[in-house]
């Protein structure tokens, strides 16, 4: 391979439908030539762990990782050694100070396995001592911990019944899964060895050839799959998984071409073979926009003939509402691409692109590194599993938040059309009767405060991260903020982390969703900063904006709400100061435990 | 197959585990003279071989051997 071969397979998207002797080759190319290579600028500290050899699934994690955005710094645990690296608190896996922890078991950690004819009494008490394990391990960091479930034995000595009764090992490998993850804190994520198990097979999982030479459990033909995933996960779990999936409509969405065919000529819909495989997929997408990924269509079409499908094709199973933003034109989708990322306020990392044509996918993929484009296959059978195995859209948990996404988007669609005057924005905003809710810190809260203080791109302040610790400390006042209207709740939109000195306020982020953009909720939120700088006999409110290439809009919202320009990127406000400040139309209540 | 025939497929397994178009093998190379050669690769040689000629090695068979000559001679007993 030459060098530019290389790093374009770097990027490859069908990377994971390589032979595993091919990933191997590029991630060892990837360890010894990174630098070649434009490197992503998060760097994260990741502590490897296992029960088994992890050299080969080591081997390819950077690259892993750096096809899901980021640099890792690797430490691997000794081998067996899962349980004790983390419970010593002056192991060398402490002195490291990891980012995050990927513990990798397998059925052969289990501990407690009862034995054949044990009473239920004792089968419970072996699982709840299994779990104690895991739970102290867990609480023995505040990091974020990704751990694979037991996969499932390669045997069953009790035949039908191993799977189903006290005394299998299937039976305790599923039993003990379900109970870890229902007593997960929120901080342990899980990969599903059972379903990766089940994925590429069971003979193919377990391979006791190499297992008796290397203590690698598993052949080599699992590596890709199970490093991606591990990045995949890491990046949900660092909140960075991609939010937006972005169509294609002639043979993606329905087969045919509506242009050419009319509404009648399309195959779409349960009454043909074919049809019947677009139905599915508009489904699966379906099911995507209702756990939050946020759906745009992107098209070279006829506008007004397009949505003709969307109005009257009984087939369709994606409504027009379903669709937050529209780019249908005969323009290049490069350039309709970056400006469905404009208009949505997302980053092109957190789009990902499906598209029948392979000319089109080319240029989008040479043009736009981050964007993540779907190689879709010829037969539209195979697209779900096509956009299923990359698992684009990881997070850390489902909040309430991404159940409602797709509406406050197409909210915040009509905010635009109506910005352009400032009479009718105001009369609008009046309309909805927006009320803003002070939340209390804790753990109703928690997931969706980290969420939010770790993607946010553009409204926020300072890119700091925090740790649950340091958000607990009592130097620090964490202001909570959801929003409702007349149409919706949004949930947690706004987060700001203040620290009180003696004579003046810190704020030390802030961010916000941008989904709530021009809402004037940045005015009601300064409002209650305000308010709390008097209380605590403050004068001053401080701020520093570190600017990325993403939160240049914060500078004149700033200066809009009212901040002093100190010079380098500081900000002062005094607050016995009279300020102009322009009506928010907001109610703020305080929710009250 | 010949020896030379079995050469020429290990060469290959060696090319690409060791990512060096440029490696070529003879009979008298051992692991001295190829640095990444550790106990990682060599369980990757192992399986590569068992792939390439359609086999089963034994790691304890494979350990022993002085060098690629005596591989050779190793494979072409066990691919009969």
């Amino acid at each position: 391979m030459s060098d530019s071969q290389w790093i374009d397979q770097l990027y490859a998207n069908d990377l994971l439908s390589e032979s595993s002797n091919m990933v191997q080759k590029l991630a060892k190319r990837y360890n010894r030539n990174s630098n070649k290579v434009p490197q992503p600028k998060q760097t994260l500290k990741v502590a490897l762990l296992s029960g088994f050899t992890i050299d080969f699934l080591a081997d390819l994690l950077p690259l892993m990782f750096f096809r899901h955005g980021f640099v890792i710094e690797l430490y691997k645990g000794g081998y067996g050694d899962i349980v004790s690296d983390l419970l010593i608190s002056k192991s060398k896996l402490h002195e490291f100070k990891p980012d995050l922890v990927i513990v990798l078991p397998t059925h052969r950690d289990l501990v407690f396995f009862p034995s054949l004819g044990s009473t239920h009494g004792e089968y419970t008490t072996a699982l709840q001592e299994e779990l104690a394990v895991w739970q102290s391990v867990w609480n023995s960091v505040s990091i974020p911990i990704i751990q694979l479930s037991f996969d499932p034995p390669s045997n069953r000595p009790l035949g039908e019944l191993d799977g189903y009764v006290a005394g299998g090992l299937l039976d305790y490998v599923r039993q003990i899964n379900r109970l870890l993850v229902d007593n997960a804190p929120t901080h342990v994520g899980f990969i599903d060895a059972e379903y990766m198990a089940f994925r590429v097979g069971l003979d193919k999982w377990h391979d006791p050839h190499l297992y008796q030479m290397s203590k690698q459990p598993f052949s080599f033909d699992v590596l890709p799959v199970l490093s991606h995933t591990i990045a995949a996960r890491s990046q949900g779990m660092m909140a960075r998984g991609r939010k937006v999936l972005i169509l294609d409509l002639d043979n993606t969405l329905w087969g045919g071409v509506i242009g050419d065919d009319g509404l009648e000529g399309i195959v779409l819909g349960l009454e043909t073979a074919e049809g019947e495989a677009f139905t599915a997929f508009q489904q699966y997408i379906k099911e995507l926009a209702n756990r939050g990924v946020v759906l745009a269509v992107c098209s070279k079409n006829d506008i007004d003939i397009a949505i003709q499908v969307f109005h009257h094709h009984s087939g369709m199973v994606l409504h027009e509402n379903d669709i937050t933003h529209f780019e249908v034109n005969f323009e290049d989708k490069v350039t309709n691409i970056q400006r469905i990322a404009k208009v949505l306020n997302v980053g092109l990392d957190s789009l990902v692109f499906v598209d029948d044509n392979p000319v089109e996918r080319a240029w989008v993929e040479g043009q736009l590194r981050d964007v993540l484009v779907v190689n879709l296959p010829n037969d539209p059978a195979d697209y779900i599993m096509a956009l299923d195995e990359l698992n684009a859209f990881c997070v850390r948990k489902i909040t309430n938040e991404d159940l409602g996404r797709n509406q406050s988007y197409q909210a915040r669609n009509e905010i635009i059309k109506l910005e352009k005057t400032d009479n009718a924005m105001s009369i609008f905003l009046q309309n909805l009767q927006s009320e803003l809710v002070i939340e209390q810190f804790g753990d109703s809260t928690l997931d969706r405060v980290i969420q939010l203080l770790g993607k946010t791109n553009q409204f926020n302040l300072t890119q700091k991260c925090y740790s649950i610790e340091e958000l607990q400390d009592k130097s620090v006042d964490v202001i909570i903020v959801r929003l409702r209207d007349r149409t919706q709740d949004y949930g947690i939109v706004s987060v700001v982390v203040t620290k009180l000195n003696e004579e003046y306020l810190e704020i030390d982020n802030w961010v916000m969703s941008c989904r709530v953009f021009s809402r004037r909720l940045e005015y009601a939120i300064q409002e209650i900063l305000i308010r709390k700088s008097k209380q605590a006999g403050c004068q001053f409110i401080y701020l520093k904006h570190q600017v990325t290439d993403k939160n240049g809009l914060l500078t004149n919202i700033i200066r809009d709400i009212g901040y002093d320009d100190l010079g380098s990127n500081k900000y002062k406000m005094d607050v016995e100061n009279e300020h102009k400040s322009i009506d928010h139309y907001m109610k703020i209540t305080t929710e009250l435990v | 197959m010949e020896n030379k025939e079995i050469l020429k497929t290990l060469n290959d397994i060696f090319n690409d585990i060791f990512d060096d178009d440029l490696l070529i093998l003879t009979s008298n190379t051992t692991a001295e003279d190829i640095e990444e050669w550790d106990s990682l690769n060599q369980i990757k040689l192992i399986i590569e071989c068992e792939r390439a000629f359609n086999i089963r090695l034994k790691s304890r068979d494979i350990n022993i051997l002085d060098n690629i000559g005596e591989m050779v001679e190793h494979l072409s007993k066990v691919i009969g």
